[in-house]
């Protein structure tokens, strides 16, 4: 039945499936625990900055190593205002900065990367450098990062009209994360369904017959690359207020590496594919520990490997999908 | 030295064939004038205007639209996305955030003309030969640069799927100015208004068909002595 279903309408099918997903977790908090809300809604800022990879490594064909460097400057860009600014708009002017700054940042690194024609593993290595760098930064200057004690992001409130959005409240929290998601999906499927989007999956594909037809493929993939940046950077402020404190981890290599698991895991290309690898391990993380103890980690490594062997493009990363999307 | 000396013009709305036997340096002279590959002296020029050195992303938007000898279509996408990323290759970053209906209803018109409408949403990859040759065709045709420049459009070509070829090249010389990169002389004597023979990287002969099959040169290097 589904599988007629999915071949006349897979773009409905799919439509419904994720429609049911999203049902599911805004019911999460009405039925699970305070703790699993907690870790779903980190789960949610970290399956925004999936997406935000995905866009660069699943559609533009471009790994970037060090993502969390965007995550990390969006999570400290937020940290740093609202701790410096008071008034009713301090959290807005961080949000703001958090989108703004590490989106200039992207397009700074795409300027000196793709117009001097580094690609592949080359970025790769560049990226990473850059999040190690980054990291040690935010180590070595203590009276302006907090260094590694950290930075305290709690009490914040977003001032509306008609009352206040409470940041330290879990399940508030919890429901901006999942808004916030399920906005940038959409956003980001219909930026790939764009010819921006079209044109950076045929360069994807192959940069000489993309450059052939006339599209300058360096200036699109800094263009991508700024927008990921910023999408990585709001669910970096959106991570510092669940964390309740921000340290050097947010944009070293560790997040950078956990990040490139969840898509592959979910899929690559298909953007909803980070989501999901997000929620697993999440899941699995806080489930396993609990369950199997010290083994977790050994657990999660054999399902990794089971994926990678059996599924190489992930758990979602079909053709099917990736024509919804827009990415084949 | 794969090409030396050589001096072409070609004008405006055109379709000018260039023959000569395998290594004489034609997908070379093609490989300079859409910039993959860098003359070590030498000018070219586009309407009068200096092309010399530039990237090749900015000769196609010059209007330099080439169809490679092995086809070479962007597989993993679909027929209609392919002819859609085409369409849209020489818009500035601007105009790619929205996808207006008269580019779609072109598209959709596009492959009804190359009669690949029922593989529209089928990978290009998984596209028999002829369909691939005729895809990136459309490819070109979506592009509308104002120079076409194509490398052996019939290569491996039964001869129904040639005689398909060469009805939608003459569509799209009727709009275009094309050089042609072709081995079968039947299919040069078919659609050639001028005719260039490259040898040994430089030009041999440069004229019509007829004076090109009277050249004694010309039969003694490539066409035989055959009738």
């Amino acid at each position: 039945m589904i599988m007629t279903l999915a071949g006349r309408h897979p773009a409905r099918l799919g439509l419904g499936l994720l429609g049911v997903g999203i049902l599911v977790l805004a019911l999460v908090p009405t039925f699970a625990s305070s703790y699993y809300t907690s870790v779903l809604g980190e789960a949610l800022a970290f399956s925004i900055f999936a997406i935000s990879l995905d866009l660069m490594w699943g559609i533009s064909g471009v790994l970037s190593f060090g993502h969390a460097a965007f995550f990390g400057i969006g999570a400290y860009a937020f940290g740093l205002l609202t701790q410096d600014l008071s008034g009713g708009s301090a959290t807005y002017i961080a949000v703001i900065a958090a989108l703004v700054i590490p989106g200039l940042f992207g397009a700074g690194l795409g300027y000196f990367t793709f117009f001097s024609g580094v690609s592949g593993p080359y970025f790769a290595i560049i990226t990473l450098t850059v999040a190690l760098i980054l990291g040690q930064a935010a180590t070595s200057f203590p009276h302006f990062t907090g260094g590694l004690n950290g930075l305290y992001t709690t009490g914040l409130v977003f001032q509306v009209p008609g009352g206040e959005i409470d940041l330290s409240d879990v399940v508030t929290l919890y429901y901006v994360a999942l808004v916030l998601t399920v906005l940038i999906l959409f956003g980001a499927i219909g930026l790939v369904r764009t010819p921006f989007g079209q044109a950076l999956v045929a360069a994807g594909e192959s940069e000489t017959r993309a450059a052939s037809l006339g599209y300058n493929t360096a200036l699109l993939k800094t263009a991508m690359l700024a927008v990921s940046g910023a999408i990585a950077g709001l669910a970096g402020a959106l991570y510092a207020p669940m964390a309740s404190f921000i340290n050097p981890d947010v944009v070293g290599l560790t997040l950078s590496t956990n990040v490139i698991i969840w898509v592959a895991l979910g899929g690559r290309g298909v953007l909803v594919g980070g989501v999901v690898g997000a929620l697993i391990i999440a899941f699995l993380s806080s489930y396993l520990s609990g369950s199997v103890g010290h083994a977790w980690l050994l657990t999660l490594g054999v399902l990794l490997l089971l994926v990678v062997l059996f599924r190489p493009s992930g758990l979602l990363g079909t053709r099917a999908i990736r024509r919804i999307v827009g990415s084949a | 030295m794969a090409l030396n000396g050589v001096d072409l013009r070609v004008h405006a709305g055109e379709l000018l064939a260039i023959i000569g036997p395998n290594g004489a340096g034609k997908s070379t002279l093609f490989n300079v004038i859409t910039g993959h590959v860098r003359a070590s002296s030498g000018r070219l020029q586009l309407r009068g205007r200096e092309i010399t050195g530039m990237a090749r992303h900015r000769l196609a938007r010059l209007g330099i639209g080439r169809k490679y000898q092995v086809p070479t279509v962007f597989d993993s996408l679909s027929v209609r996305r392919n002819l859609t990323v085409a369409a849209y290759g020489r818009s500035p970053l601007g105009r790619l955030v929205w996808s207006p209906p008269s580019v779609r209803e072109r598209v959709e018109h596009l492959m009804e003309f190359l009669r690949l409408s029922i593989r529209a949403g089928d990978a290009a990859g998984t596209l028999s030969h002829g369909e691939k040759q005729w895809l990136e065709i459309g490819m070109v045709l979506a592009n509308d640069p104002e120079l076409v420049l194509l490398d052996e459009p019939t290569a491996g070509m039964t001869t129904q799927e040639t005689r398909r070829t060469e009805a939608l090249l003459k569509e799209l010389a009727a709009g275009h100015t094309v050089v042609v990169i072709e081995h079968d002389i039947r299919f040069v004597r078919e659609v050639a208004h001028r005719v260039v023979v490259l040898h040994r990287g430089r030009v041999l002969a440069d004229g019509t068909i007829a004076e090109i099959e009277r050249d004694e040169t010309v039969r003694d290097v490539y066409l035989g002595r055959s009738p």
